[in-house]
């Protein structure tokens, strides 16, 4: 069992909403509730959820730039916390993020020389003709000419912004890269190819990759492994085929199904969905089609009779091998 | 493809385009130019008193401007004054934006307990009028040009902290900002390489709308006597000396008054110019606001299809982008009908000109820049492209009514779901207020909106986006529309929202249609546009697809989708990633598409095409191959000829 290079230790996140007089936090949102996960040396996992499912939250303390209000994070053993009292800069060095805006993501008044010189003055001790070669080798790794270094950020489509972004990401070589909605922005035909570079540079370069997303189909061309992700807390976990396949939790049941497939009509259907709010128990109790009494205690995540390799689902009322 | 420009003379081209900052700009330069020739030029010494001159009117000789009541030369102590008051002005705004700033960066930046610091201290400052401050300032450390400065800076700093507090409060949340941080950026590095030039225009834009307004309050100062101090000359000082004799020698006062005026008025109209060159909400022509529908050049009337008796009949619309003297086009001779109670998808990624077509349709398009240069749509044969403003409105919302992709865009803030729904009903339809709200009730059930009652008194913020959303389509049902045209109404939303908005659109479809069986036969035509083709695949009978413009291939969604005719539509249905499939779509189709409003004469699919050849580069029609199948390829053409 290789050694997990980024751990996620019973990691809960709150964010204060309203704060009384004091100071003191009167109401908290929790964006991630306990969670527990890894992902191994040269492992690519996905993360797959609906907007406000707490997945970017995760993406932000996977790196450091928020920190949990209870549980740990650990990079290579050490919590996040030591990483930036002890060695900041190697840690920057080490987990790279890619973010899903590729406009906003790079400054519109620095010129791409710029843009990943300072990332190299930053995070390295180069000297100048050691950061030029450096700028134009990651640059051939993401397929750009090296005129490009010249040129503003506007002057790019979402694409080529995108592809300047994943090298700024790997050119400090780092060993895991965060990418939190890479290819959501853009279109098909643009987003299948940064599916391939970023499939290319994970072979090449031996980077583990941790790939967020709310798109289930994007997610299968990446990532062996995946975490279902609803209301801050993993619903199900497992291979990404085989938990496709054989889903067990009926939100992952009822994401797939949502899902429109060209050259096949969804299945609509109209049902009717009561308004009420459940407190506690499970997070999907109230959307549920099975929810009933039992549903108000929360339900743990737990292995999949019968399956191989590693199947977990929180469910009090698993879907059966037949759906 | 971009004219070279340097942002330096773009800037000074964009400046010009406003012709007030220009004068501004000549008159500024004028009186700069008069204040530093001051000492070289032949005039007596402004401080020596001649009181066998004293009041001398204007144009006496020897004194252009005349004498002062200790018969000082006006024209001196005027030039030299101007000096005295651009020089404190200036510097003043000077130090009130570099601490202002200062204080706004670092509080923006920083947030939490530092700003709240930082900004209840600006807010007192702020309490105070600004004059009584200034005077107090004085008062604490005595009268004089030096301690006036001091006053006027400080009491203008809240106001560039205020700014530049927005402006990074803005930006600090930006992915890039995030990025140089997780770059190891120091707060330091973040503030100075990152945030700073990103924030510099906001500060020259607060510096060049202050300073006019400086100048005057160093004025102020000197008037009331806690400025400049005798013999010194300056504006305002000038003005106060003047004030006594108002009646007798009325030049002593007005002249210093008018130089005042002038200096303002020309920084004002100067300041205006830089604002408008470099605030970033009014770039890209959002100070030229559109007209109430697109322009529409051509003045065809009867031309078009025959045989096509659809509800909606779209036959040769172009649609430019005017910039500059040049036409781009965004739309390129687009031809489709829609059929009553039929859904065509209209589908293609972004840029490709499908919103355009979109808004084209009711005259939409924001006009200046956008016009429609031909074409005609006619709903039930009548051109609605040409109508007379007052009969379009009337059919706005009416019978043709529209879906946008976000509806917390869409919807207005202030005003609650039930006021917006009873607005749009009564607009239409004369109905009491009492009967609006009826109505307005039963449409947000027929949207499937749970406790209809609570959600009209409630305010777009307050609903989720999916309900949203659902409130947008009520809106556009409100007065029973013939032709619905959704913008992308599913992009904003998550998937199992978007399945659940979907399937309302496909009922409300099919409510409508049984309706009018009983009566006459018209059902709501929807134009549905999409880049997403498994969305298409579920709800639309027809498909058009779009690709720099142009629709390069049109017919019945299922045979589209199973057997396209188009390379592109080819390599989209290629690299649309399926849940489950067996293969990767990892690759995508090579290079990107034509800009918008630079498409390619030919076929605008020919440099990332696999099977182009020279004969791609011609303009290339529509191609029918079968009555419900049309595609614009050369090979297509070759094949079937």
């Amino acid at each position: 069992m290789p050694e997990p290079l980024l751990q996620f230790d019973h990691v809960t996140k709150e964010f204060d909403l309203n704060k009384n007089w004091f100071g003191k936090p009167s109401n908290a949102f929790r964006a991630v509730n306990e969670v527990t996960w890894q992902v191994e040396q040269g492992a690519a996992l996905g993360i797959v959820g609906e907007s406000g499912c707490g997945k970017s939250t995760m993406a932000r303390m996977a790196v450091g730039l928020e920190l949990p209000t209870s549980g740990e994070v650990r990079f290579a053993g050490k919590t996040l916390g030591q990483w930036l009292k002890e060695d900041a800069i190697l840690l920057r060095q080490s987990v790279q993020m890619v973010f899903q805006d590729p406009s906003a993501s790079l400054n519109p008044r620095q010129r791409i020389r710029e843009i990943l010189e300072l990332q190299l003055q930053r995070l390295t001790d180069f000297r100048a003709e050691q950061r030029t070669q450096r700028m134009e080798e990651v640059l051939e790794q993401v397929q750009l000419p090296s005129a490009t270094l010249e040129r503003y950020p506007h002057e790019f489509s979402g694409g080529q912004a995108q592809r300047i972004s994943i090298a700024r990401a790997l050119i400090s070589k780092p060993k895991l890269l965060l990418l939190d909605e890479p290819v959501s922005a853009l279109d098909v035909s643009v987003q299948a190819q940064i599916l391939l570079l970023l499939e290319e540079m994970r072979k090449e370069l031996g980077v583990t990759y941790v790939f967020i997303s709310h798109d289930l189909a994007v997610v299968e061309q990446l990532c062996p492994n995946v975490l279902v992700m609803y209301a801050g807390s993993i619903v199900e976990s497992g291979p990404t085929r085989q938990l496709f396949e054989h889903r067990r939790h009926p939100y992952t049941d009822l994401l797939i199904k949502s899902v429109p497939v060209p050259g096949k009509s969804l299945e609509l259907k109209s049902e009717e969905k009561a308004d009420l709010e459940n407190q506690g128990g499970c997070t999907f109790r109230n959307r549920c089609p099975k929810a009933n009494q039992q549903c108000s205690r929360v339900p743990n995540l737990r292995e999949v009779r019968g399956s191989i390799g590693g199947h977990e689902c929180a469910c009090h009322y698993p879907l059966s091998e037949a759906a | 493809m971009v004219e070279k420009t340097t942002p330096a003379l773009e800037f000074w081209q964009r400046l010009n385009r406003n012709r007030l900052s220009t004068v501004g700009l000549l008159m500024l330069g004028f009186i700069f130019a008069l204040c530093l020739m001051t000492p070289w030029l032949p005039l007596p010494d402004p401080d020596v008193t001649d009181l066998a001159n004293r009041l001398k009117t204007p144009l006496s000789s020897n004194h252009w401007l005349g004498t002062d009541e200790l018969g000082r030369d006006l024209l001196s102590r005027l030039l030299w004054g101007t000096r005295v008051s651009l020089v404190v002005g200036f510097v003043a705004t000077l130090a009130a934006a570099l601490v202002g700033s200062l204080i706004g960066l670092v509080s923006g930046y920083f947030q939490g307990w530092i700003d709240s610091g930082l900004m209840r201290g600006v807010d007192t400052l702020m309490a105070f009028p600004y004059m009584l401050l200034a005077l107090a300032i004085v008062a604490a450390f005595g009268p004089g040009l030096l301690n006036a400065l001091f006053a006027i800076a400080i009491v203008n700093v809240p106001f560039f902290a205020r700014t530049v507090r927005g402006a990074t409060i803005s930006l600090v949340k930006r992915e890039f900002i995030l990025a140089a941080r997780l770059g190891g950026a120091s707060h330091f590095d973040v503030l100075s390489r990152e945030l700073l030039p990103n924030i510099l225009p906001v500060i020259v834009v607060t510096i060049s709308t202050t300073a006019g307004w400086m100048i005057l309050e160093t004025a102020g100062l000197s008037f009331l006597g806690l400025g400049a101090q005798p013999p010194t000359a300056d504006l305002g000082s000038m003005l106060g000396e003047g004030r006594k004799l108002l009646f007798t020698a009325p030049h002593v006062s007005t002249l210093p008054g008018l130089v005042i005026l002038i200096l303002v008025i020309s920084l004002n109209l100067l300041g205006d110019g830089v604002r408008d060159v470099l605030d970033p909400r009014l770039r890209g022509g959002a100070l030229r606001s559109p007209q109430p529908r697109t322009q529409v050049l051509s003045t065809e009337l009867s031309s078009g299809q025959v045989g096509l008796t659809g509800k909606l009949v779209v036959h040769n619309l172009t649609t430019e982008l005017f910039q500059q003297g040049y036409a781009k086009p965004l739309v390129r001779n687009v031809d489709f009908e829609l059929r009553p109670g039929e859904c065509l998808g209209l589908v293609g990624e972004s840029g490709c000109g499908k919103s355009v077509t979109a808004l084209s349709l009711a005259a939409l398009a924001a006009s200046p820049p956008l016009q429609i240069s031909s074409g005609t749509v006619k709903l039930d044969g009548q051109d609605i492209l040409r109508l007379p403003l007052r009969l379009l409105q009337d059919i706005r919302g009416k019978r043709v009514s529209y879906i946008f992709q976000d509806p917390l865009a869409t919807l207005n803030p202030v005003l609650t779901i039930g006021e917006q729904l009873i607005q749009v009903i009564r607009r239409h339809q004369s109905l009491s207020s009492g009967e609006g709200y009826a109505e307005a009730l039963s449409l947000l059930s027929k949207v499937r909106i749970p406790f209809p009652e609570n959600r009209m008194k409630a305010y777009p913020h307050q609903l989720s986006g999916g309900m949203r959303q659902r409130v947008c389509i009520a809106i556009a049902l409100a007065n029973r529309p013939e032709v619905l045209i959704a913008d992308e109404p599913t992009t904003a939303l998550d998937v199992t929202i978007q399945a659940e908005i979907l399937s309302l659109l496909n009922d409300l479809r099919q409510t409508t249609l049984a309706d009018s069986q009983t009566g006459q036969k018209t059902g709501l035509s929807v134009l549905f546009i999409t880049h997403d083709l498994g969305v298409v695949s579920t709800i639309c009978e027809k498909v058009a697809v779009m690709y720099a413009g142009q629709i390069v291939e049109f017919g019945e969604t299922k045979s589209l989708l199973e057997s396209p005719e188009h390379p592109y539509t080819q390599a989209l249905l290629a690299c649309t990633p399926r849940l489950g499939a067996k293969e990767k779509v990892l690759g995508g189709i090579p290079g990107t598409p034509p800009p918008p409003g630079a498409y390619p004469l030919g076929c605008g699919f020919v440099d990332r095409c696999k099977v182009a050849s020279a004969k791609c580069q011609q303009p290339i029609n529509l191609l029918q191959l079968s009555s419900e199948r049309q595609v614009r390829c050369v090979l297509k053409q070759e094949s079937n000829a």
